[in-house]
């Protein structure tokens, strides 16, 4: 059976997709950031309260995890829209043909996130039970992360499509697929990394603010940032090469900015870990956002490239309808401000009360 | 026709999505209602100078934060990916119709997310002033989701002129657009004091207790009857084939109908024996059973507005079989076999009648029936027919059953699909030629011996 006749005709856009390709980019890089925040400090705290290091770096990373999780949810709302207006015709085939497994994230992510808050809200009373419930919160999420991967990398491997014939119950997996190891573990080791920074991040804050204990909270974020990151090194690398020879050829549109980003994402990082090292935090968390960015572009380009046989975003076609698109963005403009109001409302107040 | 079909069996008919659908409105209901309900309480308490009153807001709120933002928030995103499994072609229309409503409401989702947390962490940390601001922009957040879910929702049922101009506007603004932004409103409010009984009833102080739970029960029953009145509206600003299909022309609206005509009073009822009863193991045990039977009545409702639809999933536009009604001749034309993509037999043989058969049960019966599921199981209707009388059925579906599409395959087509249903999915049931034994004929001499 020829794979290429299963990919469905996809429905016509109101804007251009150059629109959504933006916007996907943008709001999947905010998500990518407090996604890894999550993961990673779940995994940090799970390792640290497994070898005995239950101090109150881990107490400060259980008040902020329930937060994160909700950003991180609802930061990933977002790109996922966008993705599907211009890949929904890939994206919601493959959702199907392991729609047992995308279903089951909400489940996961419901036990996952009250696990925080049970985590947050009770961590003196819980203290023969840390390891269990970190080991589970970074657990359910470990399991979500990969089934989010197998999805994204199935959706392009258009060849294991037709093995849906032979199995319709939606439990497949794209296990076969060289690329989906690599790159779920790119990701996690790439989220332990962004972890690691924002532990040192937050006690670089403290640090400034006087406090003395702050040098040993920036020491250990940065010690899993650059153990991470050296790893990570090595992973991406195996992600490169298990990519189809097609996408490793950097042909076709766009191949030279695709070059671009990614060594400039190379560099960034390799910057960004040797100021790591250096306990240089802020220096190490600019280079690594500009890192996360180039390879968020990369991401795309390597998606692009891989379906370029099939299908073109150029192609899509376009029925202009701009006025929903403008509203959008006002509203997009006025709910930044309403939350700029609402956190500054907040500040000057416990302000003037002190 | 488009995707690929999920074999869902005793779970497909409409079960999957009605388990999350129905919990999760509910929840969103309470998620919009609730913030009013928290504003209102605060204020309350700080108008009688009441400490008690303000205490139960924060507890109430942090029974607020845990339920909507982390199971209303999730099972949310649970139905945009349970819909999407269910029908991606329905789901990817709507997706790119209003790719930008649902933006915006990202927007004031992720506003919602910030005054809440704001609002639930400073409690008695920032004046009462600012911390109700942050309270009523909470609401304002919620009830502008509300506002926007409402227009896509309404559309699918009542798409009005969109049909003709494909216009956003025209499709968001549809002609049931706002009786249902009243009647969801006045349902969000209600179900606020619904669940605001849930956490009343547990106040240790007995007068407190009885002055909150009727403060709740208010909260019941004015707006159960504003919601009442704009349920007329609701249902006079349907169009005349919406109406037929949930009061008149199909049978299984019928018992979401009575419940939503019988649980009314109930939950009035409910509140009146609410505010009269003081004891509190009577409160306690009547709150669960409101709390249940306003379940019941969301799901009632959510029922009636997703079968007026029928047999459409975008009403005159889409079949719920996933074919666009524009495109049925065609298809009709050249069978489904030949139009659909996720398709293996492709040419109907000798020897792949019932694999065949079964692939055009999955394209046209499954979207909608269960196979032994409690929803929409086909497995008794098949039993009913023989195969020639289910091809005639299937040939004629739509105008005897118009809730049903009609029949999208050819001729060929509906013969093979009535041959798989009737004797092959139904187990045990297998219409054969009844077995002639030759009448035995003495040969003539035999009989003058």
């Amino acid at each position: 059976m020829d794979a290429a006749q299963l990919i469905p005709t996809p429905d016509i856009l109101q804007v251009p997709w150059g629109w959504f390709q933006v916007l996907l980019t943008v709001t999947f890089f905010l998500h990518l950031v407090v996604m890894n925040i999550l993961l990673g400090c779940s995994i940090i705290t799970f390792f640290r309260h497994a070898t005995g290091k239950s101090t109150g770096i881990n107490k400060a990373i259980s008040k902020k995890l329930p937060l994160t999780v909700a950003f991180a949810i609802n930061f990933g709302v977002a790109p996922l829209l966008f993705l599907q207006v211009i890949y929904g015709n890939f994206m919601y085939a493959s959702s199907v043909l392991m729609a047992i497994y995308w279903l089951s994230i909400f489940a996961i992510l419901i036990f996952s996130y009250y696990g925080t808050y049970v985590y947050s809200m009770n961590y003196d009373k819980i203290a023969d039970y840390r390891t269990v419930l970190t080991g589970f919160i970074a657990g359910t999420l470990l399991a979500v992360a990969f089934i989010i991967t197998n999805n994204f990398s199935l959706m392009t491997n258009i060849a294991a499509w037709p093995e849906y014939f032979n199995n319709p119950e939606g439990t497949m997996l794209n296990l076969s697929d060289p690329s989906m190891y690599p790159r779920f573990l790119h990701s996690v080791l790439g989220a332990i990394a962004v972890g690691g920074l924002a532990i040192a991040l937050f006690y670089d804050f403290k640090k400034r603010k006087g406090e003395e204990a702050a040098e040993e909270g920036i020491a250990i974020g940065m010690n899993w940032f650059a153990g991470a990151t050296m790893l990570n090194f090595g992973v991406g690398s195996w992600y490169w090469g298990s990519l189809p020879e097609y996408v490793r050829s950097l042909g076709g549109d766009g191949s030279a900015f695709f070059l671009i980003f990614i060594v400039l994402g190379i560099i960034t990082a390799v910057f960004s870990l040797i100021y790591g090292m250096r306990h240089e935090v802020r220096p190490a968390v600019y280079l690594l956002l500009t890192s996360l960015f180039c390879m968020t572009l990369v991401r795309e380009f390597v998606r692009r490239l891989t379906l370029a046989p099939w299908f073109k975003t150029s192609d899509l076609e376009v029925v202009p309808q701009y006025s929903p698109l403008i509203v959008f963005l006002i509203t997009f403009a006025g709910g930044l401000a309403l939350i700029y109001y609402m956190i500054r409302l907040v500040l000057t107040d416990r302000e003037a009360r002190s | 026709m488009n995707y690929p079909v999920w074999l869902l069996d005793t779970f497909g008919g409409g079960t999957l999505i009605a388990l999350i659908a129905v919990v999760h409105v509910y929840v969103s209901h309470f998620a919009v209602g609730g913030g009013l309900f928290l504003v209102f309480t605060e204020m309350k308490g700080l108008r009688e100078e009441s400490p008690a009153i303000l205490e139960y807001t924060r507890k109430h709120a942090r029974f607020f934060l845990l339920l909507t933002m982390v199971f209303g928030g999730l099972t949310g995103v649970a139905i945009w990916f349970t819909i999407a499994l269910l029908s991606p072609a329905g789901t990817s229309s709507l997706i790119h119709t209003f790719v930008f409503a649902w933006a915006a409401e990202w927007v004031f989702f992720l506003g919602e997310i910030v005054a809440l947390l704001l609002y639930y962490y400073n409690f008695n940390k920032i004046s009462s002033r600012s911390h109700l601001i942050l309270g009523w922009l909470y609401f304002f957040c919620a009830w502008m989701s509300l506002f926007i879910i409402n227009g896509v929702i309404d559309y699918m049922l009542t798409p009005g002129e969109w049909i003709n101009n494909q216009n956003f506007w025209s499709g968001f603004f549809n002609p049931s657009f706002w009786p249902a932004l009243f009647f969801r409103t006045f349902l969000a409010l209600m179900i606020a004091g619904l669940f605001g009984f849930l956490t009343s009833v547990n106040i240790k102080d007995e007068e407190m207790r009885h002055r909150m739970v009727r403060y709740c029960g208010l909260w019941l029953m004015i707006p159960l009857v504003l919601l009442l009145a704009s349920a007329l509206w609701y249902k006079a600003a349907l169009p005349l084939p919406q109406q037929e299909m949930i009061f008149a022309k199909s049978p299984e609206m019928k018992p979401f109908l009575t419940g939503f005509i019988f649980i009314s009073p109930l939950l009035f009822v409910g509140g009146l024996l609410m505010a009269a009863f003081r004891p509190q193991a009577v409160t306690r045990s009547v709150a669960i059973v409101l709390f249940l039977l306003g379940f019941l009545y969301m799901g009632c409702f959510e029922f009636m507005r997703e079968g007026g639809r029928r047999p459409y999933i975008i009403y005159d536009y889409m079949y719920s079989t996933s074919i666009l009604k524009a495109d049925l001749p065609e298809v009709q034309k050249k069978g489904v076999l030949q139009s659909a993509r996720w398709v293996k037999n492709r040419e109907i043989t000798p020897e792949n009648r019932m694999a065949a058969g079964e692939e055009l049960n999955m394209i046209l019966c499954l979207p909608c029936h269960s196979t032994g599921g409690p929803l929409n199981d086909i497995l008794p209707i098949a039993r009913r027919f023989t195969p020639q009388g289910m091809e005639a059925f299937l040939l004629g579906i739509g105008n005897a059953n118009p809730y049903m599409p009609p029949f999208a395959g050819n001729a060929e087509e509906a013969a093979v699909l009535a041959e798989y249903l009737t004797t092959s999915l139904v187990p045990g049931f297998m219409p054969v030629e009844p077995e002639i034994q030759p009448l035995f004929v003495p040969p003539p001499s035999s009989i003058f011996c």
